[in-house]
């Protein structure tokens, strides 16, 4: 099974890629525990494309695509803007509050529901960044 | 997303009804600040009907706890579903916020004076 919806990426967008996104995981069986795990890591990672990768006055497209390979489910997000750079400080769970209220937990909840996250960086601007997160399906 | 408020003594209690995503995120922070410039710093979030969080919603609720408390109040949290509690596990939440199984609870807390 594998199915792909490609949007402009704008917040209002988000919500048709959740539904996208709980739509295909439900074909596939998930359990709701596994639904809402990659209802969320994919929320947090369109929404940092959304934020970051086209900057305020340009528009660019996101693509997901959902296939389930092998007792796993595996989501690809792909932009052709600038490439997130997850900083590695974005994985430390001891921060204080008011360091959360400026945010930075997309990446700490994307690795925290996914079982892998891989990123692979456009080699020139406007080329293809490749996020590939994976889930595996419970037996 | 339906945002129910209520006030007990001097607790707002906030009942938000849905998904937290994005979207919802910034009008649960709309409202929550509006309690806040009304002068009430002593907030409950009743999570009863709320199936879902991503970060947006953490980041509010973060920065409304810290506002709180700059007032010398406080915002606790109640009623978390297992799924949310993961997604607050995750960041490290239940350490730093209260969070009480019902607002009840959470409404007992401020009159007793009970400490985050």
């Amino acid at each position: 099974m594998r199915d792909k919806l490609r949007v402009v990426a704008t917040i209002e967008n988000l919500r048709t890629i959740s539904d996208f996104v709980r739509e295909a995981g439900g074909r596939l069986r998930l359990s709701e525990d596994g639904l809402f795990d990659v209802d969320l890591a994919v929320e947090e990672a369109a929404a940092n494309i959304v934020r970051h990768a086209y900057g305020p006055d340009r528009t660019g497209d996101i693509e997901v695509v959902m296939e389930a390979t092998g007792g796993a489910l595996r989501i690809t997000l792909t932009d052709w803007g600038l490439p997130f750079h997850a900083d590695p400080s974005h994985l430390d769970v001891d921060v204080p509050l008011e360091a959360r209220a400026k945010g930075g937990m997309g990446v700490l909840l994307i690795h925290g529901s996914m079982d892998s996250v891989t990123r692979h960086a456009a080699s020139e601007l406007g080329g293809p960044n490749v996020l590939t997160m994976v889930k595996n399906v419970e037996p | 997303m339906e945002i129910a408020q209520r006030t007990e003594g001097d607790v707002t209690v906030v009942s938000p009804d849905g998904r937290i995503d994005t979207e919802a995120a910034e009008q649960l922070d709309q409202t929550l600040q509006a309690v806040m410039a009304g002068g009430s710093h002593k907030i409950v979030v009743d999570m009863a009907k709320v199936e879902y969080i991503s970060s947006a919603g953490l980041r509010s609720l973060a920065a409304v706890l810290v506002k709180c408390r700059d007032e010398g109040g406080d915002m606790k949290l109640a009623a978390l579903n297992e799924r949310v509690t993961r997604v607050f596990k995750i960041i490290g939440f239940d350490l730093l916020m209260s969070v009480t199984d019902s607002p009840e609870a959470a409404i007992g807390d401020f009159g007793s004076g009970a400490a985050s």
